[in-house]
């Protein structure tokens, strides 16, 4: 490139202004006509400027790591129930907390008043939390009997009640399938796959390329949704049958067959696809949104709770028709084995919060059946709230049956384990289940290594 | 190679321009390719943005890509700017924190580089070293107990946090207008001194006139820094009403994330960023003159 | 010059420089000195942000070093990462600048256009740049297929990804290019008056004037590549987020999961603490041999 300097290196080009000028000119002709259109939009829709009326220092302060509930909050508040219950106390939502500005708040001293869909066990084993014994035990709306033991218990830690069931709680766990791809990949969508080799089998078979080698769709990418997260439970220690953490005695079982079974297992799904086709096709927005390839048609088969058939109506209705769903996939040795678990979503409060009280009460509105309704209807939330859970139609969503008869008809329901160090838990799984699919470890070693990080972080984040 | 040494000839007589034309010819040739190339390497990604922004899902998520999208979908950019108060989050970004901040940072910047290289004492250098080493705290270090300072002098949910510490010159900038300010011949200064001039005067009235150009540089960089500042706002500003750009589009990614309901995530994300990048650009149209042509104005020559 | 002049003037410029730099020092103690020991202080205890810190001596140090297994890899990473990034930045932004300083038609033109990659939020250049590499729905695959080539697995191989991170980050060097520029068309048009006079070709005089009176400015954009690359952390976040197997978990990811993922803050402290002084020993090393290279018109 250095020839390219040549002799014109110390020549000042004025020249160059005029052309500057005109193009600086032009561009400014162009600029407003083009930034006008959205402004002149936000004229004729002044909805969304009704966002910015100024913080209100009075309302209760609640904190939702989600954005699911931004279309319907202020329908909340015009309730006839919301008045009923909160009086005069205003509440006001953010969205999309990030953990991080949680985290912080809380430790600078200023934390909300309440807080939904957060890391719940990194807070309740932190000791942050409000122990809400006292206000439940008064409560007339909250109270034991009413939910579902499962989603009750999970609010508790070392013989503390720090949650609420709210929001989205019910049943965790169901490998739901889109029955249209399955039949025409030559598939019978009434019997589904009960034990891992079948489903690799309809995977094999729901796994297509074009020509060029492009994927087109797969069958099922076992680590997706409740497939690969801790937060509801650990989806390979439910199927293969061991308790991965025991919070009583602080001890970690992982370094098992099961465990190295499940590594290679799920792996295999993955190979089968191609480990950088798999990450490439994830890497685009709409498909590494939760949910977002089945919904696209991408992916056939999704492991996810009761939600999955009312979100997929709201979200893609033409898809949710197709929807079914069944038990998770078991090991061969298991067969027959029908698994599900609860956990699901709280009002949590804060030690060092101001209008802990209110957001009880709030916490108390949000089990009333109106909003039920509108989450159930509107989202495909189910709350944990037996009143209403008896009352809603389990046919409103092609596929929620399967989850209503699964809490009689499953033979291992377990609850969430809490365990301090689940997001390093659920790091190191990520970085270990790859490397076995990527064949750069055995499963054993994995397994092993598994064990060995997690006793390392726990007794280093000085829980041990 | 053929093509190179004969550049090479011509150059070696620079005398002789003209007889050599053709040998120029070439080596234009050569370079307009290498810029037009390069400059469709920085054009295409944001043709991409623009071109995406008129799609709908069905045209995003294709292979082979589209280039031209037809149906173009233009509601695309009204629809997103309105989904959320993105004209308050501009004012936000301009008025309470990118010019207040560009300002504030580029005179406390100049005159602690003033101190730092057209003055000798004792401890400069090793002071100098120090303000250097700042820029190499990295930011997750300090914010915490940044946080909990702010939090004592009730600036969270400000834009305080942001803006004061501006005030106290930025080791980024005043690193960049030293290298400037010690390229300006001590002469100049020197001369001053013996006029009886105070090294406030010669602040002001030599090396600030004549850095100019390395001003509009720093000044640009902090406005953009600024203008793109995601976790400084993130962390203490709380209110939508507060939001800045960078979070507003944050804000709309976050909120595709968990609600796949929103059909053309994807198309609204890339509306709202051109519309998000524009203004920008055409500052830049405008400002690049000052920016760039504007230093054959400083005095290092005669 | 007699002495007590000099004790005079040299202790009128102390006080000078002290009162021009004092709002940078002012600022330093309250934003960076306080805040850096109390983190030095976090390094040495088990503190989750949420509870009291408890300390634990070096354990945080000792831990890292003995029992961590992902830490090795970091480091690996951020060598490779750092190491490339910023002689590569340095490189193509001197390069574009110095081929825009050539006499070219529609200079403005061409200029404000490598410069815009600099303008743009780090989450756009994130969001654009995912989908142009994607293996199936991006341009530069669907090009590549178009004539014949296969496949790239950009990001989504754990080869690829960190090229592809240092192709991006050389990609938006707009910042450096323009100071390049700028130190460019300040280069005196009388050096090369002359040395052509002595019979200078091109490159002649590219290497023995351009390059030595931009050295200052080298020097800064290395330094400023250095830090930027070991503190490098939104744009790996956004397009990778430190996969695929960890290829791109670079020392700044790191250090912000063990802060704020696994709540870790004395171990994330001890890990700044760390960069820091790599950070620092970096620069010092680079500025002692700086003298022996870089050029300041000023000081002949």
């Amino acid at each position: 490139m250095t020839e390219k300097l040549k002799v014109y290196i110390s020549r000042r080009d004025f020249l160059k202004l005029a052309s500057m000028g005109t193009l600086g000119a032009v561009l400014t002709a162009c600029g407003p006509r083009i930034t006008l259109t959205p402004e002149a939009g936000t004229d004729a829709e002044p909805q969304p400027t009704d966002e910015l009326a100024p913080t209100n220092p009075d309302a209760v302060q609640w904190w939702v790591g989600w954005g699911e509930l931004v279309p319907i909050f202020p329908t909340f508040k015009a309730m006839s129930k919301f008045k009923e219950l909160m009086g005069s106390s205003d509440v006001e939502m953010k969205p999309n907390v990030a953990n991080e500005a949680l985290f912080t708040a809380l430790a600078a001293g200023t934390p909300p008043d309440a807080a939904s869909n957060v890391p719940y066990p990194d807070l309740f084993t932190r000791d942050v939390c409000l122990d809400i014994s006292d206000w439940v035990s008064k409560s007339a709306i909250v109270k034991k009997d009413d939910y579902i033991n499962g989603n009750w218990d999970a609010g508790f830690y070392d013989g503390k009640q720090y949650g609420v069931p709210t929001l989205e709680c019910f049943v965790r766990f169901g490998l739901d399938y889109n029955a249209k791809m399955v039949e025409e990949a030559g598939l019978d969508p009434d019997t589904p796959p009960v034990t891992w080799d079948e489903a690799l089998e309809w995977h094999r078979k729901l796994t297509t390329f074009d020509t060029a080698g492009n994927l087109l769709t797969i069958g099922l990418d076992p680590y997706d949704a409740e497939g690969g997260g801790f937060g509801d439970g650990f989806l390979a220690a439910r199927s293969w049958g061991f308790k991965w953490f025991d919070p009583a005695t602080g001890t970690f079982d992982l370094a098992n067959d099961g465990m190295a079974q499940a590594f290679d297992t799920m792996g295999e799904f993955y190979r089968i696809v191609g480990p950088d086709k798999m990450a490439g096709m994830r890497s685009v927005a709409a498909n590494e949104t939760w949910g977002g390839s089945f919904n696209a048609e991408v992916q056939a088969m999704i492991i996810e709770g009761y939600w999955h058939p009312g979100e997929t109506q709201a979200q893609m209705p033409e898809v949710a028709k197709q929807n079914r769903a069944t038990w998770v996939p078991v090991p061969e040795a298991r067969r027959g084995a029908k698994v599900q678990g609860t956990g699901g979503h709280f009002n949590v409060f804060f030690k060092e919060a101001k209008k802990s009280e209110e957001a009880f009460k709030f916490a108390e509105f949000l089990n009333s059946d109106e909003v039920c309704e509108k989450m159930f209807n509107d989202l495909g939330w189910l709350p944990a709230y037996k009143p209403f859970l008896n009352k809603a139609d389990p046919n409103t969503f092609p596929g929620l049956k399967f989850y209503f008869d699964s809490v009689n008809e499953a033979t291992e329901v377990e609850n969430a384990i809490a365990c301090p160090i689940q997001s390093f838990v659920e790091t190191a799984y990520g970085e270990l289940r790859e490397a076995v699919y990527r064949d750069t470890m055995t499963s054993a070693d994995a397994a092993a290594e598994f064990q060995k990080r997690c006793e390392t972080e726990y007794k280093n984040a000085g829980f041990k | 190679m053929s093509v190179q040494s004969s550049t090479f000839h011509a150059s070696k007589q620079p005398a002789q321009r003209k007889p050599l034309a053709l040998a120029e010819r070439i080596a234009g040739i050569v370079k307009y390719t290498v810029l037009i190339l390069l400059a469709v390497s920085f054009v295409m990604p944001f043709y991409w943005m623009f071109s995406s922004a008129l799609k709908n899902d069905a045209q995003v998520y294709v292979a082979p890509p589209i280039w031209f999208p037809s149906p173009a979908f233009w509601n695309n950019f009204a629809d997103a700017w309105t989904s959320q108060p993105f004209t308050q989050y501009m004012l936000n970004t301009l008025f309470l924190y990118a010019i207040p901040y560009t300002l504030a940072t580029t005179l406390s910047s100049a005159i602690v580089a003033y101190g730092f290289s057209r003055i000798q004492w004792k401890w400069r250098d090793t002071l100098f070293y120090v303000c250097l080493a700042t820029m190499m705290v990295p930011f997750q270090v300090q914010m915490v107990p940044l946080f909990m300072i702010f939090k004592k002098l009730h600036w969270i949910n400000s834009f305080l946090p942001l803006v004061v510490p501006a005030l106290f010159g930025s080791p980024y900038y005043i690193f960049m207008l030293r290298q400037f300010f010690r390229t300006i011949p001590s002469e100049l200064s020197d001369a001053a001194r013996i006029d009886g001039a105070s090294e406030f005067d010669i602040l002001w009235r030599i090396m600030l006139p004549l850095s100019r150009p390395a001003l509009t540089v720093v000044s640009l960089l902090a406005f953009i820094g600024a203008w793109n500042d995601y976790l400084g706002p993130l962390i203490y500003v709380h209110d939508q009403s507060k939001f800045v750009l960078a979070l507003g589009v944050e804000s709309l990614r976050r909120t595709f994330t968990f609600n796949s309901t929103i059909a053309n995530a994807y198309p609204h994300l890339m509306a709202v960023s051109t519309l998000v990048v524009l203004p920008i650009i055409i500052i830049f149209f405008f400002g690049q003159r000052v920016f760039i042509e504007g230093i054959s104005m400083t005095g290092l020559k005669e | 010059m007699n002495l007590p002049f000099l004790k005079n003037r040299s202790q009128r410029d102390l006080w000078l420089g002290l009162l021009f730099v004092s709002p940078w020092l002012i600022g330093f103690l309250l934003w960076t000195v306080y805040p850096l020991i109390s983190s030095f202080y976090y390094s040495f205890t088990r503190y989750d942000l949420l509870r009291p810190a408890v300390w634990i001596g070096p354990g945080n140090y000792v831990e890292l070093f003995t029992e961590d297994a992902t830490f090795p890899k970091v480091i690996g990473n951020t060598l490779y990462y750092v190491l490339l990034s910023a002689p590569l930045g340095v490189i193509s932004a001197f390069l574009m600048a110095a081929l825009l300083n050539t006499k070219i038609m529609a200079r403005p033109f061409f200029r404000a256009i490598f410069f815009f990659p600099a303008i743009v939020p780090t989450i756009v250049v994130a969001m654009v740049w995912q989908f142009l590499l994607n293996t199936q729905f991006g341009l530069i695959n669907s090009l590549l297929q178009g004539v014949g080539l296969p496949v790239i697995p950009f990001l989504s191989s754990p080869a690829l990804a960190k090229p592809s991170l240092i192709m991006i980050y050389m990609w938006a060097q707009g910042n450096a290019m323009v100071i390049f520029l700028a130190t460019l068309q300040d280069v005196p048009r009388s050096l090369y008056e002359a040395a052509e006079l002595d019979g200078a070709n091109a490159l002649h005089k590219f290497w023995h004037i351009t390059i030595p009176m931009c050295t200052p400015v080298i020097l800064f954009n290395l330094i400023m590549g250095f830090i930027e690359g070991f503190q490098s952390f939104t744009l790996p976040w956004l397009v990778t987020g430190g996969g695929p197997s960890n290829s791109t978990e670079l020392y700044g990811l790191y250090l912000y999961r063990n802060a704020f993922e696994f709540l870790r803050m004395g171990k994330a402290s001890a890990l700044a603490w760390m960069l820091f002084i790599v950070i620092v020993v970096f620069t010092f090393i680079l500025f002692r041999t700086s003298a022996r290279w870089v050029y300041y018109s000023s000081e002949k």
